[in-house]
């Protein structure tokens, strides 16, 4: 029964797991690659449609749990390793926003 | 008249079924119904439900994955459970109610990380009809 030590459970096709959610090299001359990039020329951030004034609420509180291991250490990668996981998650995340908008007619 | 109708409806949306004849004209979803789709599918990405359980899994906007779930307790009241998991330049946060934040490593890690990539490749494929390595639209 779910609870607070609910931990995300693997998922059924036990694929191994590949850091490169998916390959952003094979995007660069697609629309969607001028998508991202107008993204991150508009300065779009994860914070970018907050107000300055909950970021500053919200960084504080996170603060206060700063793990004593970082993610990186405790999966056994290096600091460049983690933030290209990192970075990869956040680039799918942006292309289901991209695929969602174009589902409803490019409507931003 | 009635006849009439019913036969342009389904000439129209291939039901005869209002209900389905109205959801079937609107041709452009909304946000939310194509989150709702999403989620159904991210719910069933990590094995069978068990019986009276509902669950959810799914990307809510740029940062944010959520894990939802609902069940009847033995005293046939509905309980829920919603996490978020919150992407960070520094790591995965995991956000629940009533429990202190931190950030999410080994085995949770690993698994979140596969299931983003498994949901990606799923929605991509069957309610998007993209190839998720191209961005291409697949050939109907």
């Amino acid at each position: 029964m779910p609870n607070s030590d609910t931990i995300i459970p693997s998922p059924n096709e036990s694929a191994p797991v590949d850091h490169s959610v998916f390959d952003i090299n094979r995007f660069n001359r697609t629309p969607e690659a001028r998508w991202h990039a107008g993204r991150q020329a508009s300065g779009s951030s994860h914070t970018g449609s907050r107000g300055n004034s909950e970021d500053d609420a919200l960084s504080n509180v996170y603060q206060q749990f700063e793990p004593q291991q970082s993610t990186a250490e405790s999966m056994g990668l290096d600091a460049e390793e983690m933030q290209q996981v990192i970075q990869r998650i956040m680039q799918t995340d942006q292309l289901l926003e991209w695929m969602r908008r174009e589902k409803m007619g490019g409507l931003n | 008249m009635a006849g009439f109708f019913k036969k342009s409806l389904q000439l129209l949306t291939g039901s005869d079924d209002p209900r389905l004849a109205r959801f079937s004209l609107r041709t452009r979803p909304t946000r939310r119904q194509l989150i709702q789709q999403e989620s159904q599918l991210g719910g069933k990405l990590f094995g069978a439900v068990p019986e009276g359980y509902h669950r959810q899994f799914f990307n809510l906007d740029l940062t944010t994955w959520v894990w939802y779930e609902e069940w009847q307790d033995e005293n046939g009241k509905m309980q829920s459970s919603t996490t978020r998991y919150e992407v960070h330049e520094n790591g995965i946060l995991k956000v629940q109610d009533k429990t202190p934040y931190y950030y999410i490593e080994g085995s949770e890690l690993t698994n979140l990380i596969t299931a983003i990539h498994q949901y990606y490749e799923k929605v991509a494929r069957d309610i998007y009809h993209r190839d998720p390595a191209t961005g291409k639209l697949l050939a109907a």
